[in-house]
């Protein structure tokens, strides 16, 4: 307490006037200099420590060093010596087994001295159409490596395409749909949960009778419906025209679903926060609604929604993989895993089954799947305040 | 004097935390006589409710560990007792009561149905017998219309009467000794004054031994007969409650009793209140835990930690300070006693000191 | 009625305390330029409370006829610029209630908040936003009032940004001045508050509270978590500041010595009224309402000589369920001195500078 005595007295002068203006010109060097030094300072955010917890979870450490090399692998696998994802061989390398048998690419004659673009270009025949910064990727591994690619360890599927390159190249999208659907989700779900949550009354039994209301919907439906009323052939071109391709509606649509039981998960979490006391304090200092649900709200329920997130993904890729099944999600050329397991099962008979074409993808998706479930539990438990210290 | 009920010596409890191992309770000995309330006081985190714990043989596992000491109890040592062994000895024995009744009570069972289950098992009561002695104990305890209110649901209680019932269940297999840890804190002033009228006259009819731990000295003044003062895990001081407070020993003590204030006589312009944080138990400071915070703060403060020294020559209660409070200067036992001590040598000569102070 | 008596009451007597408070802190106050001006004349208090009443729906029985808690029934008082008003009660008196009625986190049921003589009770969030600057607030819970996301740097110049006080820049200046005046290192400015300890939070929450300039700080039992060396701390703070800033308190604490010690003016608080009022030193001597009279003598001291020799008036029973109707006094069923009047008409505070709501009143 003397202390606080001694340094509230020094102030006793500026703080008598200090109404409205800030603090004395003269002390502004002090000041400065004291702000200089507690900017070298920093406090341990909830983040940190919680980054710290999930460090020393073993499974959780681990399953994040998997993801990262995932994600790092699919995102630079134009850049790899991989074969042609699409390039069909029925003649010669249909249904090959694992082999380490060289393989070229075969690109086709003198590709780069024919004239720009046209048929002859080995993006458009031996890539699916790539766009920007794929296209870029691919152009630098033909610099690099030529026609060289490695072999096909994992096997070629029924139309003699590499299964390794599929596998890749159908993990990006299995991944994109993945993240960028539980984002959508995520953005609907905690808006529309905090707005309910937080102001309440009639408006949050409205809003959440309505989330009931998608609930009892049958998923599915909605999205058969929704692709095919979008897939119509004017409408595509129309939403073309815009820049919306099929893969950004199924985004939306995927999004569009998942987001309810977030919704209910963040209103939830909001309403056992509204009548927290530093709420309180905010609406006494004058936070409006906005201030008060993005900067007090929100950041408080962030780990809950990351938690809920790192689990969300899985499924949705799951949901994909049923969705592509069906002919609804993502259409050849274009690959992902879930089609992948599909066209592998699809070839099982009774004579002959060609189970690399089942387990390698199936690896693919699980490990994938695994590793964000074990994440999910380890934030779980890192970002629960109630588990400190234990 | 006769042989004291409980004697806790050289206990020690840790806990792993994030932080590190927090030492809760570090080289704790006294003893509790027959028939006395004891009063443990002490801010958040100095160990008088770990103490408690301890005794009573509930540190959760597996953050808490004890490490070393000795809780004897009627010829036996509670901490190599067997698990079966203590659990006899908890509720029929030696009985707790919480600072909130609320969750220290099964809300699906009736009260009735608590107390009976306790009669039933320590001590075999039949149905009957169990719902009688029920009946008795809520109207020992104060309840009105004891015997309609048996078959209600602890929700049914308010905070004062759910502590009563506490108590009664408490009561009910007629223990040695109760232990209230904080059991007033929750509820208000006029309902404190019932509990702690309650509580003494419990002591006055029954001869039960009673430890009451509280932060509240106002508390303390009311009901006990001697106190310990806590702080960082160990004790620093431990009289007769009329000469702790009439005049403290301990640096600490001196700064709680004058940093609070008083409803009676003249207010002060402002309170005389201890400089600085309560210790943080992962990094405790060294040497003597308050140091960082005593006025009186020596160079020896910080390497060394005082033992228990008498606190007077009249030898009424221990401190462990090397300052004499009361006259300012370097109490010359001291030295004598305590001089050198590490950790477990302290410990020693407090446990030595407080098993002196039973046998007086 | 009880509006008239009380009020006048106060309004006459009041104003030598609060002119002696005033004198004390005049030369701060006067360079204060917001708040004081407009129709704040001299005899105007700062804050005014007329009959205020805050009623809330209780949960009904099964078959669905509700319950009418009244947590404020009624209480009226007044404050003065650098003034502090105690009140005290227990648990369920309604004392928090009231608080958080004048910040206007509950909306009253009927009543009058009048700041510098501007109603305010009834405002939206959006129309009380003004007068926030003017009254400010201090929560009990230190762990619970400070979000836990946010750097105590960023909690304090947050009013400052709301009410576009100062350039960002200088924001943060006022914030180190802050930290410093309510005894905190300024240096901790980007520490987060799980970094601190209860006490050093509850003085983050008191920077907040300041941040802004307030005339009126509103103080929920903000000691009541705290250990018992650090109250003490940060009693001395706030009436530190007091002095300092010439701030008025309305000081809420159920621990009677405390608001003993800081207030000059003490409410007894007792179902949702005020049943008695009067200066701290003359309410603690001698307590004249039967109620103040048995929580005085249940308050224990820190006296083991004291306590030993004291006679206490016991209270029969516990504080009823505040979703009663009572046509005479609330206190009656467990008064010692009650009559028959007792239980026909309520009684309303009265009396000069000692008010009680007591027909038999010592």
């Amino acid at each position: 307490m003397t202390q606080a005595t001694n340094s509230a007295a020094t102030d006793a002068g500026d703080s008598a006037q200090a109404a409205g203006r800030g603090p004395e010109a003269s002390d502004k060097r002090e000041w400065e200099a004291l702000w200089e030094e507690s900017r070298r300072i920093r406090g341990v955010s909830l983040w940190q420590d919680a980054r710290r917890r999930l460090s020393r979870s073993f499974t959780a450490r681990w399953s994040l060093r998997l993801l990262v090399a995932i994600v790092a692998v699919t995102v630079v696998t134009p850049l790899l010596p991989l074969q042609s994802p699409v390039k069909q061989d029925l003649k010669r390398r249909q249904f090959q087994p694992p082999n380490l048998r060289p393989v070229r690419l075969e690109l086709p004659a003198a590709p780069s001295a024919s004239p720009a673009g046209s048929a002859a270009d080995p993006l458009e025949t031996l890539w699916n159409r790539p766009s920007g910064l794929t296209r870029g990727m691919i152009r630098a591994r033909l610099a690099v490596f030529g026609d060289w690619c490695v072999p096909s360890i994992c096997g070629t599927d029924s139309l003699g395409r590499d299964v390794l390159s599929r596998i890749l190249w159908g993990a990006r999208v299995s991944l994109v749909v993945g993240i960028v659907a539980s984002c959508v989700s995520l953005m609907i779900g905690v808006s529309y949960g905090a707005v309910a949550g937080y102001v309440g009354g009639w408006v949050d039994e409205l809003m959440m009778r309505l989330v009931d209301i998608l609930y009892s919907i049958p998923f599915i439906f909605v999205v058969i419906f929704l692709m095919t009323i979008l897939g119509e052939p004017s409408l595509k071109k129309a939403l073309f025209a815009y820049g919306i391709d099929q893969m950004v509606i199924f985004y939306l649509v995927i999004g569009a679903l998942y987001w309810l039981t977030m919704a209910r998960v963040v209103r939830g979490q909001v309403l056992s926060l509204r009548n927290e006391q530093f709420i309180e304090a905010a609406r006494t200092i004058g936070a409006g609604t906005g201030r008060i649900v993005f900067r007090h709200i929100v950041p408080n329920v962030l780990s809950v929604v990351i938690v809920y997130l790192t689990l969300t993904i899985p499924s949705v890729m799951l949901f994909e993989a049923f969705l592509s099944f069906l002919g609804l999600g993502v259409s050849p050329p274009d690959v992902s895993l879930g089609l992948l397991i599909n066209e592998g099962l699809q070839v099982i008979t009774p004579v002959k089954t060609f189970s690399w074409l089942v387990v390698f993808p199936g690896l693919a998706l699980t490990l994938t799947l695994f590793a964000l479930n074990f994440l999910g539990d380890g934030l779980r438990d890192a970002l629960d305040p109630r588990m400190k210290n234990r | 004097m006769t042989q004291p009920v409980l004697e806790v010596r050289d206990l020690r409890v840790v806990f792993d935390t994030d932080d590190g191992t927090v030492r809760a309770v570090d080289g704790l000995s006294f003893a509790l006589e027959r028939g006395e309330t004891l009063g443990i006081v002490g801010e958040s985190g100095s160990g008088k409710s770990v103490t408690s714990l301890a005794v009573m043989g509930l540190i959760p596992r597996p953050a808490g560990r004890i490490v070393s000491g000795a809780i004897q109890y009627g010829g036996e040592d509670l901490l190599a007792a067997s698990p079966r062994r203590l659990r006899e000895i908890r509720g029929r024995r030696i009985a707790m009561i919480f600072q909130d009744p609320m969750t220290a009570l099964n809300p699906f069972l009736s009260v009735g149905e608590q107390l009976a289950e306790m009669t039933r098992l320590h001590l075999k009561h039949s149905a009957r017998q169990a719902r009688d002695h029920a009946v008795a104990m809520l109207e020992q305890v104060g309840i009105p219309g004891a015997a309609r209110r048996v078959d209600d649901y602890p929700h049914q209680f308010s905070g004062g009467m759910r502590q009563r019932v506490m108590i009664a269940m408490a009561l009910s297999c007629d223990p040695e000794i109760l232990i209230a840890d904080e059991p007033t804190t929750a509820l208000d002033v006029t309902i404190q004054a019932q509990i702690l009228e309650l509580l003494k006259q419990l002591r006055r009819d029954r001869g039960m031994s009673i430890i009451l731990i509280t932060h509240d000295l106002g508390v303390v003044a009311n009901a006990c007969q001697r106190v310990l003062v806590m702080y960082g895990g160990r004790i620093v001081e431990q009289a007769a409650a009329g000469p702790l407070f009439e005049q403290p020993r301990h640096p600490y003590t001196e700064g709680l009793l004058r940093s609070i204030p008083r409803w009676d006589g003249e207010s002060t312009q402002l309170l005389r209140a201890i400089d600085g944080q309560p210790p943080n138990m992962a990094h405790p400071p060294s040497g003597c835990a308050f140091h960082p915070r005593c006025p009186y703060q020596l160079p020896r403060c910080k390497v060394e930690t005082p033992g228990l020294t008498p606190r007077d020559a009249a030898g009424g209660g221990f401190k462990a300070c090397f300052v004499d409070v009361a006259s300012g200067a370097v109490a010359a036992a001291s030295g004598a006693v305590a001089s050198g001590a590490v950790a477990s040598g302290a410990a020693a000569s407090g446990a030595a000191a407080a098993t002196a102070a039973a046998k007086q | 009625m009880v509006e008239v008596t009380g009020r006048s009451a106060v309004g006459g007597h009041g104003e030598s305390v609060a002119a002696g408070q005033t004198a004390r802190s005049a030369g701060n106050v006067s360079g204060n330029s917001a708040g004081s001006s407009g129709g704040a004349g001299r005899s105007e208090p700062l804050l005014s409370v007329r009959d205020l009443r805050v009623h809330f729906a209780g949960g009904g029985g099964f078959w669905g006829r509700r319950t009418v808690i009244r947590a404020v029934d009624g209480v009226s008082f007044e404050i003065r610029a650098g003034e502090t008003l105690g009140l005290v009660g227990e648990s369920g008196c309604g004392k928090s209630t009231t608080a958080r009625a004048i910040v206007g986190l509950v909306r009253p049921t009927s009543g009058e908040v009048r700041l510098n003589g501007t109603r305010i009770d009834g405002l939206s969030d959006a129309a009380m936003r003004p007068h926030r600057a003017t009254v400010q607030m201090i929560f009990q819970d230190p762990f619970a009032s400070l979000n836990p996301r946010l750097t105590v740097g960023a909690t304090i110049t947050e009013p400052m940004a709301i009410f576009g006080l100062h350039s960002p820049r200088d924001r943060q200046f006022e914030a180190l001045r802050l930290m410093r005046l309510v005894g905190l290192d300024p240096r901790f400015l980007n520490r987060y508050p799980h970094e601190f300890s209860g006490g050093q939070r509850q003085r983050v929450g008191i920077a907040r509270a300041l941040a802004v300039q307030p005339k009126l700080i509103v103080c929920d039992e903000p000691i009541s978590a705290l250990d018992v060396s650090i109250q003490a701390q940060v009693i001395n703070l706030l009436m530190d500041l007091q002095q300092k800033l010439g701030l008025a308190y309305l000081f809420i604490a159920h621990d009677l010595a405390v608001v003993r010690h800081i207030a000059r003016r003490v409410g007894v608080m007792y179902l949702g009224r005020i049943v008695e009022l009067a200066d701290s030193a003359d309410l603690f001597a001698h307590p004249r309402h039967p109620y103040s009279q048995a929580l005085l003598s249940a308050a224990p001291l820190p006296d083991p000589a004291r306590e030993r020799v004291r006679q206490r008036i016991v209270l029969e029973g516990e504080v009823p369920s505040p979703d009663r109707v009572y046509a005479g006094c609330p206190f009656a069923d467990r008064c010692r001195r009650v009559e028959s009047d007792c239980r026909d008409k309520p009684p309303q505070l009265e009396g000069a500078r000692h008010q009680v709501a007591c027909f038999h009143a010592d």
